[in-house]
């Protein structure tokens, strides 16, 4: 064939496909593998100039063809000017999907040029060329930009401006490298062997002489279908596979408790027997799980709150009385998948000295490294983690997993290094997923209208796992009236969840800004007018001004509307937590005349390396050219893992205060290189080699909301992050399909470290909550308690056509306190989303969702319309 | 597991006659999948890419002929006039890389009740062309399906071609997605009229464990509808349709959608594709 322009020869197996033999025996890794049923569109590649899946491709079926991959579309000039212009609007983020979608936006960017000239296609059109691409971040208003911009002949040549993003090029090339494209020489390859069964003890396992390494508790028994229980690896795929069947299980099947609704009553099987079975669960929340007595299945309350008892009797007389002032509602959510495009991968490997080498697709370097260690014995500084790239996290990739510990001991086994990759069944089973929830909610206004008490008992649906807290966020809304929250775990004997990007706050927003709006109905009141009276926090009611002003929703028309299409408009608001991790340090050199940063810092798309990029070239004046900032190895500078929104708001300021330094140290050896303004001269750089500097993470001023930092969670800062989302649907009431149209995102969390990603993330958030609202469902066999829902067909994640036009605004002020006056956005920005899709639909139809997804048979059974 | 790769027909002939067991593949878009999810590991597998036969279309008389392996991009690109609902089945599969890879004969093949070309080769009364070393048959669509993944042709046969007759009036396909993106259908509807006969043909997808006909449907609507003038049908008229399309349904109900859904969701898709055609008639588009 002809590959990239060259002539290039294969001999692949006849049961190799095309994906496999660019990526594993040519080397050309830009190509990505995420669903392998040509729904993500990630391994697209030209063949005679067509797109096509090339994980559907035999790879024979290349012969004589003229192929081209992500690394093969720059020109003679320079990239392609769709290559240009995803850097330039940033249309990324992890940028797993990237290749993919830029191999295919070029073959409908040159076609479209050809036919059109250089015009800007609409919407749709774009929307249509892209069906078949999938990006989990949600990066798709990038996208439709850089596609459309690209279309009108803008990119044709190089930008002088450096891209938003500091890898950017790296993503839109193909040469980004991730942990599902690191296979070392004489690498070995593994396979979990998962349960077959729901709940049973495992009386014996015969791995049939593979390599292998066991993965039981010690009471041996298994809790879930897809549970792993031993790791085998081989030399070669296909032999692990083999030797993967070739494990005979013994179970003795334990009555398996499956229904959450039903896993309580008494008499159901019950999860975890014994105290000690209990306190082996595994938790889906980040940190210690809150305390909870246990009674069968059902686990807690862990409650909180203040003035419970005023609150719930407050509740209870206005039930008694019949007051219109109480809403009293039951809202349910069902498990949600992260599905990260990048599955979970670990390449480990011992070295001749005793370390430990992995590799692996995580979101906490650090902590896999401090993990690590702990379990193998070993000084930190012997486990050597790496993360250059990772390809969506959302929550699901942090601590030491299974993937991690099966790779490291298989590694040990077999003398070779090990690689385990998840494929995409077992990801879209056991690689967690936001519990479900059903929340009872309570909320009761006063005379006046005032909040007078909010009751909410949540009982959290994550399988196996432990560790809920949903109705414990009720005490981050709405001022300070009496509120009793309690939270339950039902344990059932489904897969575990993990945390998911605000843990527990887009259950609990679904249910109580949609209460919210009921109350404003009840009231008679604006439902933005409502939430400024109740949230007495001036920065959040800034939001609530600037939502107000919004034409879309000044103008709206009140009450459902007629006929099949009916518009609607809906408000949520959400807050969350600040954190930051005081411990955060930021090293720079002078190397190869650029300042140079090292990190530990992980970049999973949210931008990490761009903020410390940003931070240095800002701070001292330099070209892009002038800095180099490398991010995801344990052995560099400490960092926090990407979670709890706190990442940007600890390397940030640590890099500034990094970057100060290392000014006042050129300062003192070469004074003529530091201008007026504080900027290095770049020249003066070659000079300077090897001149360093730290910095670290400054105190906010009035310290944390603790002492000190919490293990697990860093410091909780001052201050809560606020969000408000404006949302516009089209429902059709005959199909009862909703399409969001346009969303506005008002966001309260200081200054932005860099602007473009920041919205990139915001808008990333609308798309996730869109699909949380909509289209996400996991199924399990009621019978089996098998997930049904295991590929990327049935399993829903929005598409780029299923993105409504988004505008994200950012109010900068009250801030001020925190060094570097900005906080992370990751959390805040998604949680509320689902509920202003919810109030949408109300707004249009009339009819209140009151569970997630809102399929479209719910809405036509809702709105009662056959 | 053999990989066969003939490249001519009578060669392709020759293996399936000689390893009946081969699995044909094409665009890969459906047997890839099943191989790569592990739902199935043939012994040998037999690509019919090479074989430039399937890739040819035209006129044959009063139908047209469309080559088993013609992608469903060529098939929108260049037939679509001349079969109206199958093209627009064509431009609604999944997305431009299955659809530049995806063909008709590979969706017969295959013969998901999902699949999107089954309806409109339903609707319009088309054949399906199979060929074996020992000869060529052709069986009507309605006669071709028998199960879920199973259909008349046997074991040492392929799927040759499908005669699509000329159209006679109005077409149209519709279907439902879960999203609005890349959409798998969870129901989907054709329905072709014969002007000149005053006849309808329909097709229902997704909704039972075979694409099917809705033939009471078909003898309604050839009696209630306008054909001189493309009137409106009566509400209580569109109605009727609607529901006799949802009540000859079979569906059940799956990860996709429920059962009752599917049914609702035909009926209002039986019911727009008459308004359709009515107006395309008063239009005097035919």
């Amino acid at each position: 064939m002809t590959l990239n322009g060259a002539a290039a020869e294969a001999s692949p197996g006849s049961d190799t496909t095309a994906a496999e033999l660019v990526r594993d025996e040519l080397g050309l890794t830009g190509t990505k593998v995420a669903c392998g049923a040509g729904v993500c569109g990630a391994c697209t590649l030209l063949v005679d100039g067509t797109p096509t899946a090339s994980c559907l491709l035999p790879a024979t079926a290349l012969a004589g063809r003229t192929v081209t991959t992500v690394e093969g579309l720059a020109g003679p000039d320079g990239l392609h000017p769709v290559q240009r212009a995803f850097a330039a609007h940033d249309g990324m983020q992890c940028g797993y999907c990237t290749p993919g979608f830029v191999v295919e936006a070029a073959a409908f960017v040159d076609r479209h040029r050809a036919e059109h000239g250089d015009t800007r296609p609409s919407r749709a059109e774009i929307a249509d060329a892209l069906a078949g691409h999938l990006c989990r971040c949600g990066a798709y208003e990038g996208i439709y930009a850089a596609v459309a911009a690209a279309c009108a002949g803008e990119h044709d040549t190089e930008s002088p401006l450096p891209p938003p993003r500091a890898e950017a090029e790296e993503k839109v090339t193909g040469r980004a490298r991730y942990t599902t494209d690191v296979r070392p020489e004489g690498c070995w390859e593994a396979v979990l062997v998962r349960s077959t069964r729901a709940h049973a003890r495992v009386a014996a396992v015969d791995a049939g002489g593979a390599v292998h390494v066991d993965l039981l508790g010690a009471d041996r028994t298994v809790r879930y279908v897809g549970q792993p229980l031993l790791a085998v690896a081989a030399p070669t795929p296909a032999e692990a596979r083999a030797a993967a069947e070739r494990v005979a299980v013994d179970y003795r099947d334990l009555p398996a408790a499956l229904d959450p609704a039903a896993a309580h009553h008494a008499g159901a099987p019950v999860v975890y027997p014994t105290r000690e079975a209990q306190n082996a669960a595994p938790s889906n929340n980040e940190g210690p799980p809150l305390p909870g007595r246990w009674r069968g299945n059902l686990r807690g309350p862990s409650g909180f709150g203040w003035r419970g008892g005023t609150a719930v009797r407050r509740v209870k007389d206005a039930a008694k009385r019949g007051d219109r002032r109480l809403v009293a509602e039951v809202f349910r959510t069902g498990p949600q998948v992260h599905t990260a495009l990048e599955p979970h991968a670990c390449v480990a490997r011992w070295d001749e000295h005793g370390d430990l080498h992995l590799h692996t697709s995580t979101q906490a370097v650090v902590g896999v490294a401090e993990a690590a260690a702990k379990r193998w014995g070993l000084p930190r500084e012997r486990v050597h983690v790496t993360a250059e790239h990772v390809g969506g996290g959302f929550g699901a990739k942090g601590g030491l997993r299974v993937e991690v510990v099966a790779a490291a001991e298989l590694a040990r086994a077999a003398g070779a290094p090990v690689r385990l990759v998840f494929d995409r069944a077992e990801e879209l089973t056991d690689a967690g997923h936001r519990p479900g929830a059903r929340v009872e909610l309570g909320l009761l206004a006063d005379a006046k209208g005032d909040l007078a008490a909010l009751t909410m008992d949540a009982y959290n649906d994550g399988g196996m796992s432990t560790g809920g807290m949903v109705a414990t966020l009720g005490l981050l809304m709405y001022g300070n009236a009496p509120r009793r929250l309690r939270d339950f775990d039902v344990l059932t004997n489904r897969p575990p969840g993990a945390p998911f990007r605000g843990p527990g706050g887009a259950q609990f927003h679904w249910a109580l800004e949609q209460g919210v709006d009921m109350m404003a109905e009840r009231l008679g009141e604006d439902p933005l007018a409502l939430r400024r009276r109740w949230d007495g926090n001036r920065k959040r009611r800034a939001l609530y001004d600037w939502a107000a002003a919004l034409p879309v929703w000044a103008e709206r028309t009140r009450g459902a509307g007629t006929g099949r299409f009916r518009r609607g408009v809906g408000v949520a608001a959400a807050n969350w937590i600040y954190l930051t991790d005081p411990a955060t340090v930021v090293d720079l050199v002078v190397e190869d005349g650029a300042v140079v940063a090292r990190s530990a810092v992980q970049d999973i798309g949210t931008g990490s390396r761009s903020v410390i990029t940003d931070v240095v070239r800002t701070e001292l004046g330099l070209p892009a050219d002038r800095v180099r900032v490398g991010v995801g190895r344990s052995g560099w500078s400490y960092a926090p893992g990407s979670n709890g929104s706190r990442t940007t708001a600890s390397i940030g300021p640590a890099a500034r205060d990094a970057a100060r330094a290392l000014r006042e140290e050129v300062r003192r050896r070469a004074p003529g290189a530091v201008s007026g303004s504080g900027a290095l001269d770049p020249e003066a750089l070659k000079s300077l080699e090897g001149t360093q500097a730290g910095g670290r993470r400054r105190r906010d001023r009035g310290g944390y909301l603790t002492p000190v930092a919490l293990p697990g969670m860093g410091a909780p800062g001052r201050g809560l992050t606020g969000a408000v989302h404006v949302m516009e649907v089209e429902v059709d009431t005959l199909l009862g399909q909703v399409r969001p149209l346009r969303c506005w995102a008002g966001i309260s969390a200081g200054r932005m470290y860099n602007d473009r990603l920041a919205r990139n993330q915001c808008e990333g958030g609308v798309v996730q909550g869109i699909g949380y609202a909509l289209y996400e469902q996991r199924r399990d066999d009621p019978v089996t308690g098998a997930v049904l829902t295991t590929n990327l067909e049935d399993y829903r994640i929005p598409g780029i056509g299923d993105t409504p036009e988004i505008t994200v605004h950012f109010h900068e002020e009250g801030w001020e306190h925190v060094v570097g006056g900005g906080v992370g956005i990751g959390e805040v920005s998604t949680i509320g989303v689902a509920a202003a899709v919810g109030n949408a639909v109300h707004d249009a139809t009339g009819w209140r969702p009151r569970e997630v997804p809102i399929r479209p048979d719910r809405l036509l059974e809702g709105i009662g319309l056959k | 597991m053999d990989f066969l790769s003939p490249d001519t027909w009578a060669g392709a002939l020759a293996a399936k006659a000689a390893r009946p067991e081969a699995v044909p593949v094409m665009g890969g878009t459906d047997v890839m999948v099943e191989l790569n999810l592990g739902r199935r590991r043939p012994h040998a597998l037999l690509d019919l890419t090479r074989v430039p036969e399937l890739a040819r279309w035209g006129a044959e008389d009063g139908y047209t002929r469309v080559g088993a392996g013609v992608s469903y991009t060529r098939l929108v690109e260049r037939v679509g006039s001349r079969a109206p609902a199958l093209a627009a089945a064509a431009r609604s599969v999944a997305s431009p890389q299955i659809r530049n890879r995806g063909s008709v004969g590979g969706n017969l093949g295959g013969a998901s009740p999902a699949g999107d070309c089954h309806p409109p080769l339903l609707a319009a009364g088309a054949l399906v062309e199979l060929a074996s070393a020992a000869g060529v048959r052709r069986v009507p669509a309605s006669e071709f399906y028998l199960g879920p993944g199973r259909t008349v042709r046997r074991e040492d046969e392929l799927v040759a071609a499908v005669l699509v007759p000329e159209p006679r009036g109005p077409q149209v396909f519709a279907k439902v997605g879960p999203r609005n993106a890349m959409v798998i259908a969870v129901v989907s509807f054709a329905l072709a009229l014969d002007v000149a006969a005053r006849r309808a043909g329909t097709g229902i997808g997704s909704a039972g464990p075979t694409p099917l006909r809705a033939r009471a449907a078909e003898e309604f609507l050839a009696r209630e509808f306008d054909w001189a003038g493309g009137a409106d049908p009566s509400p209580e008229a569109a109605r009727r349709f609607g529901d006799l399309v949802a009540g000859a349904a079979r569906p059940i109900d799956d990860v996709r959608g429920s059962a009752a859904y599917r049914r609702h969701a035909l009926a209002v898709l039986a019911r727009r594709a008459w308004a359709r055609c009515a107006a395309e008639v008063r239009g005097g588009g035919v």
